[in-house]
């Protein structure tokens, strides 16, 4: 099965009609449910594949259907429990149930042959499958901080810090590029002092931590979830 | 646990390095760098001592007599760069040379600043000597301390 990496069939815009949708909701539940489907989609939709064996695009309108329904109509992420596992755990559980009944539905009014289901025992949802689907998560948790921090430092005029973090930390952990060497930093940047350097670069790797706080913190309830979300992204490639 | 794939392996690394202690792991200098990381500091003006002063980490090696009061502000302050309490520290490895030369200096000159024994301050020069990467600008200063400080018993 080929995996794509960053993987989002569905265009833009279709996520952009799941927000009007949602436009009776509050701003700030907004705001958390297009983290929620912006931090989830792609290991959502891997999980379909991989478990449930459908193609990407069958994968991509389950997906849709479960953020539309159960997440935006349902509101399921006020209903998950902490004291009943993670909130990964929950969704892909809910995805599951989702995604089970929209295939038999499917069967039923498109004729597909019940032998192009995997079986309850084929489809059950195993520590593998978990592991994969926090990978999927953890990694797209990263790069949306990542992506969050450029904002910020856009917004900020603190282009300074954006671009020696990139050179440094981002452009080597994304492409496999070795990070730019001390003395081309100085050359390039001017820094007269390695401790204008070193500032810069402490100052970005704090923010990209508090963007990955923040992202985690839009779909957990308590500070006491955001940091096991803070472990469970850790350990995700442990 | 299951094998990183090769996409991911620069994600699981970023993310390990974020949740290291301290910024270091992230940043991550490698040995060929701490050279000019150390050269460079050694050669700005030492931000550590009060007024205007712009003696640099080089000068203040080469002066024949240091004001002790000096070399304790610089002696102070490289400390607190090894301990990882400023903002804008330097790696680790850079710090201890910069605390090295500060310690030996002081005591060839028989101004005592540590409560390290003799043994312990040159233990902590030899470290400084074996590291691959140190300039040899900083080696040299560093055998002509430790050479003073012999001389003196």
């Amino acid at each position: 099965m080929k995996r794509t990496r960053h993987s989002n069939k569905l265009p833009a815009t279709r996520w952009s009609l799941i927000g009007r949708a949602a436009a009776a909701e509050s701003n700030v539940r907004r705001a958390a449910i297009a983290e929620v489907v912006t931090a989830y989609d792609p290991a959502l939709k891997y999980f379909l594949v991989c478990k449930l064996r459908v193609d990407e695009d069958t994968a991509a309108e389950i997906t849709q259907g479960f953020v539309t329904d159960r997440i935006i109509e349902k509101g399921i992420l006020g209903r998950a429990d902490p004291a009943r596992g993670r909130v990964r755990s929950f969704i892909v559980r809910a995805l599951y149930n989702y995604a089970m009944t929209w295939l038999e539905r499917s069967r039923r009014h498109k004729g597909i042959s019940l032998d192009a289901l995997p079986t309850a025992a084929e489809a059950a949802i195993d520590d593998p499958l978990l592991k994969s689907f926090d990978r999927q998560w953890a990694r797209n948790v990263l790069w949306q901080a990542v992506d969050a921090m450029h904002k910020e430092c856009l917004q900020k005029s603190r282009n300074d810090i954006w671009e020696i973090f990139r050179v440094r930390v981002v452009e080597p952990a994304k492409n496999g590029t070795e990070p730019m060497d001390y003395d081309r930093l100085v050359e390039r940047f001017g820094f007269s002092s390695p401790r204008e350097a070193i500032h810069r670069l402490a100052t970005g790797v704090r923010m990209l931590k508090r963007h990955l706080k923040q992202i985690v913190g839009q779909y957990t309830h308590t500070d006491e979830q955001v940091e096991q979300e803070l472990l469970d992204l850790r350990d995700a490639f442990a | 646990m299951s094998e990183i794939e090769p996409e991911d392996r620069g994600s699981a690394a970023l993310i390990r390095s974020l949740f290291a202690p301290g910024d270091e792991d992230v940043i991550q200098w490698r040995p060929r760098e701490l050279a000019g990381i150390l050269t460079q500091e050694a050669r700005c003006p030492l931000q550590c001592l009060p007024g205007n002063s712009n003696l640099t980490f080089f000068e203040l090696m080469d002066c024949d007599h240091a004001d002790p009061e000096t070399l304790r502000a610089v002696k102070t302050w490289a400390k607190r760069q090894c301990q990882g309490y400023d903002d804008d520290r330097l790696p680790e490895p850079v710090a201890k040379v910069l605390y090295a030369c500060v310690l030996i200096k002081a005591s060839a000159q028989g101004v005592s600043l540590t409560r390290l024994s003799a043994a312990e301050i040159q233990n902590l020069v030899q470290w400084c000597l074996a590291q691959h990467w140190l300039p040899p600008e900083v080696a040299s200063r560093l055998r002509r301390e430790l050479s003073r400080f012999g001389r003196r018993g």
